[in-house]
C-alpha cells in the first residue's frame, strides 16, 4: 500500500511535469497572472482625477480656491471654461469628471462677512471617480471656510472652537483599520491570489485526467496507476499539493514583496491554514475531473466558475445581503472558506484561533470531495472505457452503411 | 456526414457543424446553460441591491442615558444591525479578526458628561476597511446616525448664550459647497454593476466555444477535410462553421438586454437600437478575437489557455472596478485591446449618460475594427487549414 502510493505520487509528478499543457497552467499561469493581475490596480489609490473650473467672480479669492483645489492630491484642474454648456460637453467626451462652479459676487460676499456657495457637479458613472472626486472637493471647499471663519472670529474676539462644539456638541470620528488607504489592490488581489490556487489547480487536474483518459481511448501507453482508489486518489493530491506548497511560498515570500502589500502573518501560519484548502480543491478536482471528457473541456467550465466563485466568496458583495440559495453554493467552494480566513490572517493579522471555523469547514469540504471522488473513482471509472467501444462499434456499423 | 456527401459550400459547412454541436455536449452547455445561469446567479445576487444589516459591534463604556439612545438609533439604521456589545476594544477587535463584524463603534467614557458640560464628545467608528464596499457603507451610515443625534441635542450652553450665539452662528460656515450628482442621481451602482457583469460573462462564452470550435478541427486533424466540405473557400468554411454560434449567442445576447432592463430595471435613456447592434458587435469582435488566437496558437490548450487570459481577466481592465484614468499605461492600452471595454463604453453612454447616437460611432467602430482584423486574417488562416504541420496538437 505504502509503496503503491509512493509509486502514484512519482507517477504523477512525472505527468505534471512532462506534460507542457499541464505545465502552463500549474506553473506559468500561476506565475504570470500574479505579476499582471495586480497591474490595473497598481497605483492603488486613484488621484488627480481631472476637473473643469467655472469661475464667474475671477477674484483673488476665487483664484486661490482653484489653486488649492489643483493641489488637493485627488485633483487636477485640466481646464477652464466660460460656461456650463462647455464644461459639460467636456464631461461628455471624458476630458473631464467634474466642474467647480464659482459664482459672481463670491469674493464680496465673502468681505461682507455673508454667506456664499459654490457648486460642484460630479459624473457619478463610476463609483470611485465620484467619491475621489466629490471628496476632493468638499475637503478643499472645507479647508477654505475654515480659514475665513478662523479670521471671522478672531476680529470679533469670540472662541471659534464653542461655536463649533455649540454647532456639533457630538461627533464622529472614523478609524480605517488593516487597509488604511483604502487601497484597491490590497483589497482585491490577496483574494484573487487564493482564488488563482484554485481555479489552475483544478484545471490542471481537469487536463490530466482528460489526458489519461484519451491516451486510453487511442490505445498509447500510459503508466498506469496502482492500487485502489483511495491509493490512487491520494498519490495525486499528494503530487499536486507538494507543487502547491511552493506557490504559496511564491505568493508570500515573493509576490507579497513585490506589490508591497502588507504581510501580517507567519509563511508557516499561512501553510497551516491553507493545507486544508489546497487538500479540499485537490479533492474537489479530482471528483470534477470524472465529468470532463477530454483535456479541454474543463477550461470553460473553470474560467466561468472563477468570475462566480469571486462573486460568492463574500469579499466582494457581503454575505449578510445574499440570498440563501447562493451562500449555499458558496459554502461547497473551498475559495469561500480559504478568501475569508486567509485574508483575515494574511491582511489582517488574525491568529490560528480567529479562522478556526473557516480551517474546520475546509477540513470538512475535503472529507466530503474525498467522499464524492472515491465514489466517482470507484463506480465510474470503467464508463469511458464502455463508451469508447460503443463508439467504435457505431462507427464501424457506419463504415459498412455507407459501403 | 453520409448524407451531405458532395454537397458543398456554406449550408454544407453549416450543416457539418450542427451534427459537430450534436456530438459534444459542452457546447450546448456553454453556449445556453452556463450564460443562463450566470444571469440567473447575478439576478439572484443583486436582487437587495443595497447591503442591509450589516453587523457591527458596540463598546459602551459610558453607559449614560445619551449612549443608550444612540445604541438605539445606530440599530434602527436599515443598514446596520448591532450584533454584539463588547466590553472593551480588545474584544471587539477579537470580533472583527474573527470575520463576524465590518465595524465597531466606541462609545468613550463620560461622552455624556463632556456634552452636557459643554466640552464637546465623539464617538469613534472603527472600520474594517479590507472590506472595502460594507466598510465603507457602514461608516457613512454610523457618520448620518451621528449627525443627526447631535443635531438633536439640547445643550445647556446653547440655551443660554441668545443673540450672540446666534451672531457666532451666522459667522460659522462661509462657504458651502452644493453637490450636485451627473448622470446616476441615485448614486446606484449595483444595478449598473450588475448590468456591466452579463456581457463580461456572455464575452467568455463567445471566445472560449469560438476557439474551441475552430481550434478542435485542428486538434482532430478534420482542417483540410473542413476546408473541402466548403468548396475550398475559407470565407465560407468560416462563416458557415461559426453562422450557428452567431445566431445562438445573438439570442444569447437579447435575452442579457432583456434580463437587464426588464430584470434590472436599468434605465434605457439612450438608444435601444445602438445597444442591441453594439451586441451583435461585440459577439462578431470576440468571434474575430477567436480566430485570431486559433490562428496564433495552433495547439487548441494553448489558444484556450490564452482566451481564458483574455476573457477570465478582462473584467478587472475595463475600468468599471477601478477606472482607466488610475491605471498605467500598460494597464490602459491592453484595456482598449478589449471588445468588452468599448462595450461597456457604449453601454453606459445609452444607458445612464443619455448621449446622442453620434457619440456611440466610435465605439461601435472600434469593435467594427476588431471584426475586420479577424476578416483580413482569414487567407493566412487558410494556410494553416491546409497545411497539415499545424493539425494534431493537443
Amino acid at each position: 500500500m505504502i509503496k503503491n502510493l509512493f509509486y502514484n505520487i512519482f507517477t504523477e509528478l512525472n505527468a505534471i511535469f512532462r506534460d507542457p499543457g499541464v505545465l502552463i497552467i500549474m506553473v506559468g499561469a500561476v506565475v504570470f497572472y500574479s505579476f499582471v493581475y495586480p497591474l490595473p490596480y497598481s497605483s492603488e489609490v486613484l488621484k488627480q482625477v481631472p476637473l473643469s473650473i467655472i469661475d464667474h467672480d475671477n477674484s483673488s479669492l476665487s483664484r486661490q480656491l482653484a489653486r488649492m483645489t489643483d493641489a488637493s492630491e485627488f485633483l487636477r484642474v485640466v481646464s477652464r471654461d466660460p460656461d456650463m454648456e462647455q464644461a459639460r460637453r467636456k464631461i461628455e467626451s471624458g476630458k473631464c469628471s467634474g466642474i467647480l462652479l464659482i459664482p459672481d459676487g463670491f469674493e464680496k460676499d465673502v468681505l461682507q462677512g455673508r454667506k456664499t456657495h459654490v457648486s460642484a457637479y460630479v459624473d457619478a458613472t463610476y463609483f470611485l471617480v465620484y467619491r475621489q472626486a466629490m471628496t476632493g472637493l468638499v475637503m478643499t471647499v472645507r479647508t477654505l471656510s475654515a480659514g475665513i471663519e478662523v479670521s471671522r472670529f478672531k476680529t470679533q474676539g469670540w472662541s471659534h472652537e464653542k461655536a463649533l462644539i455649540d454647532r456639533s456638541p457630538l461627533n464622529l470620528v472614523s478609524r480605517s483599520l488593516f487597509n488604511p488607504h483604502m487601497g484597491y489592490a490590497t483589497y482585491i488581489v490577496p483574494a484573487v491570489l487564493l482564488l488563482l490556487l484554485q481555479q489552475t489547480m483544478l484545471i490542471g487536474i481537469g487536463m490530466l485526467s482528460g489526458t489519461r483518459r484519451e491516451q486510453l481511448q487511442e490505445k498509447k501507453a500510459v503508466i498506469p496507476l496502482q492500487g485502489g482508489p483511495l491509493v490512487r486518489i491520494l498519490g495525486r493530491t499528494i503530487a499536486c499539493m507538494a507543487l502547491y506548497l511552493i506557490h504559496i511560498y511564491f505568493f508570500y515570500g515573493v509576490v507579497y514583496q513585490i506589490w508591497d502589500f502588507p504581510l501580517r502573518a507567519r509563511v508557516l501560519d499561512m501553510f497551516v491554514f491553507l493545507l486544508p484548502f489546497l487538500l479540499s480543491v485537490v479533492l474537489m478536482g479530482q471528483f470534477l475531473a470524472n465529468f470532463f471528457k477530454s483535456r479541454e473541456s474543463s477550461i470553460i467550465m473553470i474560467v466561468w466558475s472563477s468570475m462566480v466563485a469571486v462573486l460568492i466568496s463574500g469579499f466582494s458583495w457581503p454575505v449578510e445581503t445574499m440570498p440563501h440559495w447562493i451562500r449555499a453554493i458558496s459554502m461547497l467552494l473551498p475559495s469561500t472558506w480559504g478568501i475569508s480566513g486567509g485574508l483575515r490572517m494574511a491582511q489582517m493579522g488574525a491568529s490560528f484561533n480567529h479562522v478556526m471555523n473557516e480551517w474546520l469547514c475546509m477540513w470538512g469540504l475535503s472529507f466530503f470531495y474525498l467522499v464524492l471522488a472515491w465514489i466517482c473513482t470507484r463506480f465510474m471509472a470503467k464508463i469511458p472505457e464502455k463508451k469508447s467501444k460503443q463508439r467504435q462499434n457505431q462507427q464501424a456499423d457506419q463504415h459498412q452503411n455507407q459501403l | 456526414m453520409p448524407g451531405n456527401k458532395g454537397r458543398t459550400g456554406f449550408l454544407a459547412v453549416f450543416a457539418r457543424e450542427i451534427s459537430h454541436i450534436r456530438q459534444h455536449a459542452r457546447y450546448p452547455l456553454a453556449m445556453f446553460v452556463f450564460p443562463l445561469l450566470s444571469f440567473i446567479l447575478i439576478w439572484g445576487l443583486f436582487s437587495e441591491p443595497y447591503p442591509h444589516e450589516l453587523p457591527v459591534a458596540v463598546v459602551d463604556l459610558d453607559h449614560s442615558k445619551l449612549s443608550r439612545s444612540l445604541i438605539r438609533a445606530v440599530d434602527a439604521s436599515p443598514v446596520i444591525r448591532i450584533a454584539f456589545r463588547a466590553g472593551d476594544p480588545v474584544e471587539a477587535r477579537n470580533l472583527m479578526l474573527e470575520g463576524v463584524i465590518y465595524a465597531w463603534l466606541h462609545i468613550p467614557q463620560s461622552m455624556e458628561r463632556d456634552i452636557l458640560e459643554g466640552k464637546g464628545g465623539e464617538v469613534i467608528c472603527f472600520t474594517n476597511t479590507q472590506m472595502l464596499l460594507p466598510g465603507s457603507i457602514v461608516s457613512s451610515s454610523l457618520q448620518a446616525v451621528v449627525t443627526t443625534i447631535s443635531a438633536g441635542l439640547n445643550i445647556s450652553s446653547r440655551m443660554q448664550s441668545g443673540a450672540m450665539q446666534k451672531k457666532a452662528m451666522s459667522l460659522l460656515d462661509p462657504v458651502r459647497i452644493d453637490r450636485h450628482v451627473l448622470f446616476n442621481p441615485q448614486l446606484n451602482y449595483m444595478y449598473f454593476l450588475s448590468a456591466a457583469l452579463c456581457p463580461t460573462f456572455l464575452q467568455i462564452f463567445v471566445l472560449m466555444v469560438t476557439v474551441m470550435a475552430l481550434g478542435s478541427e485542428f486538434k482532430n486533424r478534420t482542417a483540410e477535410q473542413w476546408l473541402k466540405t466548403a468548396g475550398g473557400s475559407a470565407w465560407w468554411a468560416i462563416t458557415g462553421k461559426l453562422a450557428i454560434y452567431f445566431l445562438c449567442f445573438s439570442l444569447m445576447g437579447l435575452i442579457m438586454l432583456a434580463v437587464i432592463f426588464l430584470g434590472f430595471d436599468v434605465p434605457l435613456r439612450g438608444s435601444g437600437a445602438v445597444l442591441m447592434a453594439g451586441t451583435l458587435f461585440l459577439i462578431l469582435a470576440y468571434m474575430a478575437y477567436g480566430l485570431i488566437l486559433v490562428y496564433l496558437f495552433p495547439s487548441l490548450r494553448m489558444a484556450l489557455s490564452a482566451s481564458s487570459f483574455l476573457s477570465g481577466t478582462a473584467f478587472a481592465f475595463v475600468g468599471i472596478t477601478f477606472p482607466l484614468e488610475g491605471m498605467p499605461v500598460l494597464g490602459k492600452a491592453w484595456s482598449s485591446l478589449l471588445p468588452l471595454t468599448h462595450y461597456l463604453h457604449l453601454f453606459q453612454e445609452q444607458t445612464l449618460r443619455q448621449a446622442p447616437i453620434s457619440v456611440s460611432v466610435p465605439d461601435l467602430l472600434i469593435m467594427l475594427g476588431f471584426v475586420g482584423g479577424g476578416y483580413c486574417l482569414i487567407p493566412l488562416f487558410k494556410s494553416h487549414m491546409i497545411d497539415s504541420r499545424y493539425w494534431g496538437k493537443a
